[in-house]
């Protein structure tokens, strides 16, 4: 029977996959989006959500026709000062914000109606939490994102991630025995200097992706910014996106600022509808809160890491 | 092309490659679409790390793709496909051993990540274990004990299929 069904899985394999040719110019598309990937990392503010409320108040602010506010250094960042429009106090807020420690917690809950239990092989999240901390100045930091079942392919990620001097590891767990919780690390190549820890922002490969490019979309799309009577910052989007990827998204939240007037929080509803292949639209509530600037951040890289991808 | 410029051969390669490619990365991420997703990926870390890959690129390619499948795809997946709409063979006519294929193709879907990995690398690629192993980035003992799983997950499927006679939904764990 083993024999028999070996073979038949090799032949089953080749018959699968006989004659495939490409639907579409997939070099073409992988080629566009690093370009814009390039492009955007070299203009992006902070990354994370520092990055992506910078980069929504630098297209406010464009639109508008107003300066943004430049970074500078942190000792001498000032706290949100007179700007006198919601999309000035809003980007004095987000400098205020960038290149300084501080803590993150993102919490994104599923707004749709979960699968019936037993339908998928794995459970389904329902809402899910990652938690960490990053020190741009440092370029060091963590995140942690247990993994408690499917999650939309629209808000993927990997489960732990450290940022040590620039140095990337991405912890996930062993695909062997996913069930024994052992995270087996692997490290990146190269440095960088920023970390991936907007995990409910990050669409992958076919939504808005990170938030600089969520908001170098943002900025074409031209997002929407009005102040709320208790000083917070709403803002309204929908991100067209380039027609092959197949996801539009649309983004609704508030941006709300802490006694330090340095970002605490940004919550938002994301709507996010895959109109290629099958037709699913996504409804994700995101809770972005981040604390404790100015917190020292210290990470250990992990004991055994191989690099990943291998040459 | 600035593509041609920066990524010089890369056209050719995915012109004389990107077949094969595709068809594994439709093999491990069990369809067309998701298949091109990958690949997709694949090739911007490829042009990510460009300077960085010396010589074999398709090799590079290929093992980007196993990886991104284990460690990554995983958690892409909302609502992986499952065994669906496969009639059993009614009575012998000859067309059982195309029936199972299907089947254990479709069953192939269902596996763990890892799992299907491996069997990829094992009856796609025809690799050996140790060949698996490096390419995977882990021990022989793991490719053997992964595929060990993986085959007893399938020949479980399967047997299900054969014996229940009403279709494929609900055997997933």
């Amino acid at each position: 029977m083993t024999t028999d069904l070996e073979e038949q899985l090799t032949v089953g394999m080749r018959d699968e996959v006989a004659g495939l040719t490409f639907t579409r110019d997939v070099l073409g598309e992988a080629a566009r989006r690093h370009r814009r990937r390039t492009a955007l990392h070299r203009t992006a503010f902070a990354a994370g959500v520092v990055g992506m409320v910078g980069a929504l108040a630098a297209a406010m602010t464009v639109s508008t026709g107003g300066a943004a506010v430049s970074p500078g250094p942190v000792a001498e960042r000032p706290t949100a000062t007179t700007a006198d429009t919601p999309q000035l106090r809003l980007a004095a807020a987000a400098a205020a914000s960038e290149n300084i420690s501080y803590r993150v917690k993102v919490t994104t809950t599923v707004k749709d109606k979960l699968p019936p239990k037993d339908e998928l092989p794995e459970p389904v999240s329902a809402s899910w939490v990652t938690e960490g901390a990053f020190d741009p100045a440092t370029a060091t930091g963590y995140l942690d994102s247990p993994y408690t079942g499917l999650r939309p392919v629209v808000a993927a990620g990997f489960e732990h991630e450290r940022l040590v001097n620039g140095v990337r590891y991405i912890g996930g767990r062993d695909g062997s025995a996913p069930d024994n919780g052992k995270i087996v690390w692997s490290r990146y190549p190269g440095r960088q200097d920023n970390l991936d820890y907007d995990l409910a922002l990050r669409g992958g490969l076919t939504a808005s992706a990170n938030p600089q490019e969520l908001f170098g979309a943002l900025r074409r799309a031209g997002a929407k910014v009005t102040e709320t009577r208790g000083g917070a910052y709403h803002f309204e989007v929908e991100v067209k996106d380039d027609p092959s990827r197949g996801v539009v998204d649309r983004l609704v939240g508030e941006v709300t600022l802490g006694a330090d007037k340095r970002i605490a929080k940004v919550a938002y509803d994301r709507t996010a509808s895959v109109t290629r292949g099958e037709v699913y639209t996504y409804h994700l509530h995101v809770v972005t809160e981040l604390s404790d600037y100015g917190t020292p951040v210290k990470v250990k890289p992990p004991a055994h890491a191989h690099t990943w991808p291998s040459k | 092309m600035r593509r041609k410029k920066r990524f010089d051969g890369l056209d050719v390669l995915v012109a004389e490659r990107g077949g094969a490619l595709l068809a594994t990365a439709v093999l491990l991420t069990g369809s067309r679409v998701a298949g091109e997703d990958l690949l997709q990926v694949a090739l911007e870390r490829l042009m990510r790390n460009w300077s960085r890959v010396q010589g074999d690129k398709e090799g590079y390619l290929r093992r980007t793709l196993y990886h991104l499948a284990v460690d990554r795809w995983r958690l892409r997946r909302r609502r992986p496909e499952v065994l669906a709409e496969i009639e059993p063979p009614g009575q012998a006519d000859g067309t059982e051993a195309l029936h199972l294929r299907q089947a254990l193709i479709q069953a192939l879907a269902l596996l763990p990540p890892r799992q299907r990995a491996v069997l990829v690398l094992r009856y796609w690629e025809q690799f050996s274990e140790s060949e698996a192993a490096e390419m995977l980035g882990c021990s022989v003992g793991t490719v053997k004990s992964t595929a060990s799983r993986g085959l007893a997950r399938l020949r479980e499927l399967t047997a299900a299929w054969a014996l229940e006679g009403a279709g494929m939904n609900g055997v997933g764990r």
